[in-house]
C-alpha cells in the first residue's frame, strides 16, 4: 500500500538551512525563529522528504550511525519537535 | 535663534568609514562632551554621505539639529553624546547596506585578523586596550564591526570605552586615565574613552578577511576550549545587531554560518591579560595560511 502524505513528514521548502560542521542552523522565515540542529537532528530533517515514514527514518538513522538498536523513541521525539515548531508542510 | 557659521566657537569634522560628520556648537560644555566622539584612526574609504550636526544651547538642556532639521531637544550632555553616537552609527549602517553588524573586537597580528566576541561584561574592551599596547598587535575596534559578503571585518571607528574596573588592569594608561574624556555611566562611575592613536599606537581602520573567531568567556581555568559550530553561530547571532543589519534574517544567518565554516573557531577563558595576549598570539600563528607551494 502506498504511504500517505500524512504518514511521511515533509519539511517545508521555504526553510533556510545553513549547514555547519556539527549540524544545521535553520531559519524559519514564517515564524522568524532559528533552530539549531545537531548532526542527528539534521539527518532526520534531511530524511523528512515526504517519502519516508517515521519507521523508515528510524531505520535509516540506525543504519547511518551504525546503531545496535533502532532509535525509535529518539526519532519520534525529534519529529514531534519539528512538528510542534511548524517545520513540516 | 540659529547661530551663523561664523559664530561657532567650536566645530570639527571627521570621516567614519563612508560618512563625514560635521559638528558645531556654541557651548564649551558640548565641546568637552564631543571629545568622546573624536577618533584619530587612519581611514581610507570613499565618501558616501555627509551629515551636519549643530548643538544649540550654552548649557543643558541642549537641542540638536541634523542637516538643519531639529531631531532632539531638551537633553543633557550625557544624552547628547549617546544620541549623536547612535545617529553616527545609524548613518554608517545606512551606507553599508550589505554588511552584517556585529558586536566584537578586531585584533590583527602578523597579518591575521582575529574576531573576538563575548557577552557584555566579559572584558572585551579591556582586553582590546591591553592588546593595543602589546607589541605586534593592531586593534582597530573594541566593540562593533561590519562583516561583508567576502567575510571581511571592518571595525566601526570609535574610541574604546573603558569602565573604572579596567583601570588597575591597564597600567599603560594609568598616567593618562584622568585626562581621557569621560562620561558618567549607569553604575555611578565614569566611562573613559580611549583613543589608541592619541596614545601613540598605530590605529588604522580597514577591511580584512577574518582568519579566526574567538568566543571570550570568564569561567573555569584560563585557556582554550573547543566550541561547536552550532554554539559559535548562536553566539555570533546573539552578538549581531539584527535591527541595524539591513539584510534579510536568512541572509545574515547564512553569512555567520559561512564564517564559522571557513575559519578556526575557539572559546577562550580569560585569566590575566598578558597571558591572554600570549595565547592569542599563538592562535594567530596557527591560523596563518600555509604558503602555496612553488611547484604548484
Amino acid at each position: 500500500m502506498p504511504k500517505s502524505s500524512t504518514d511521511c513528514p515533509q519539511r517545508r521548502e521555504d526553510l533556510e538551512i545553513n549547514p555547519v560542521e556539527d549540524g544545521y542552523v535553520v531559519y524559519d522565515p514564517g515564524s522568524e525563529r532559528v533552530h539549531y540542529l545537531n548532526a542527528t537532528a539534521a539527518v532526520i530533517l534531511e530524511l523528512c522528504t515526504g517519502q519516508n515514514s517515521p519507521q523508515d527514518i528510524t531505520r535509516l538513522v540506525q543504519e547511518a550511525f551504525e546503531l545496535e538498536t533502532a532509535p525509535g523513541e529518539e526519532v519520534t521525539g525529534v519529529l514531534a519537535q519539528f512538528r510542534d515548531e511548524g517545520l513540516f508542510r | 535663534m540659529v547661530a551663523g557659521p561664523g559664530r561657532d566657537p567650536f566645530s570639527f569634522s571627521q570621516q567614519l568609514l563612508g560618512c563625514r560628520f560635521l559638528f558645531a556648537s556654541d557651548s564649551a560644555t558640548v565641546a568637552d562632551a564631543l571629545q568622546f566622539l573624536r577618533v584619530s584612526a587612519r581611514q581610507d574609504f570613499p565618501l558616501k554621505r555627509e551629515v551636519r550636526f549643530r548643538v544649540q544651547g550654552a548649557q543643558a538642556p541642549f537641542d540638536i539639529y541634523e542637516n538643519g532639521e531639529p531631531v532632539r531637544e531638551g537633553i543633557d550632555a550625557h544624552e547628547l553624546v549617546a544620541f549623536l553616537y547612535g545617529r553616527q552609527f545609524d548613518h554608517l549602517q545606512e551606507t553599508e547596506t550589505s554588511d552584517v553588524s556585529l558586536h566584537g573586537v578586531c585584533a590583527d597580528l602578523n597579518g591575521q585578523r582575529l574576531l573576538l566576541c563575548a557577552e557584555s561584561g566579559v572584558g572585551k574592551s579591556t582586553l582590546a586596550a591591553h592588546l593595543a599596547f602589546t607589541p605586534g598587535f593592531h586593534v582597530s575596534g573594541d566593540d562593533s564591526l561590519l562583516l561583508d559578503e567576502r567575510l571581511q571585518a571592518t571595525a566601526l571607528p570609535r574610541r574604546f570605552m573603558l569602565r573604572p574596573g579596567s583601570r588597575p588592569l591597564l597600567p599603560a594608561l594609568e598616567d593618562a586615565w584622568d585626562q581621557l574624556p569621560g562620561l558618567a555611566n549607569d553604575e555611578g562611575g565614569i566611562t573613559r574613552a580611549f583613543d589608541p592613536g592619541l596614545a601613540g599606537r598605530d590605529w588604522e581602520i580597514r577591511p580584512q578577511p577574518v582568519t579566526a573567531v574567538v568566543r571570550l568567556v570568564r569561567n573555569g581555568e584560563p585557556g582554550w576550549r573547543k566550541v561547536s559550530s552550532l554554539a559559535m553561530v548562536e553566539t555570533l547571532m546573539r552578538q549581531t545587531f539584527a535591527c541595524m543589519t539591513p539584510l534579510a534574517h536568512g541572509e545574515w544567518i547564512a553569512r555567520l554560518g559561512q564564517l564559522v565554516n571557513s575559519v578556526p573557531c575557539r572559546e577562550y577563558s580569560i585569566g590575566g591579560l598578558p597571558q591572554a595576549a600570549r595565547d592569542l598570539r599563538q592562535l594567530a600563528e596557527r591560523a596563518r595560511p600555509v604558503p602555496a607551494s612553488r611547484d604548484s
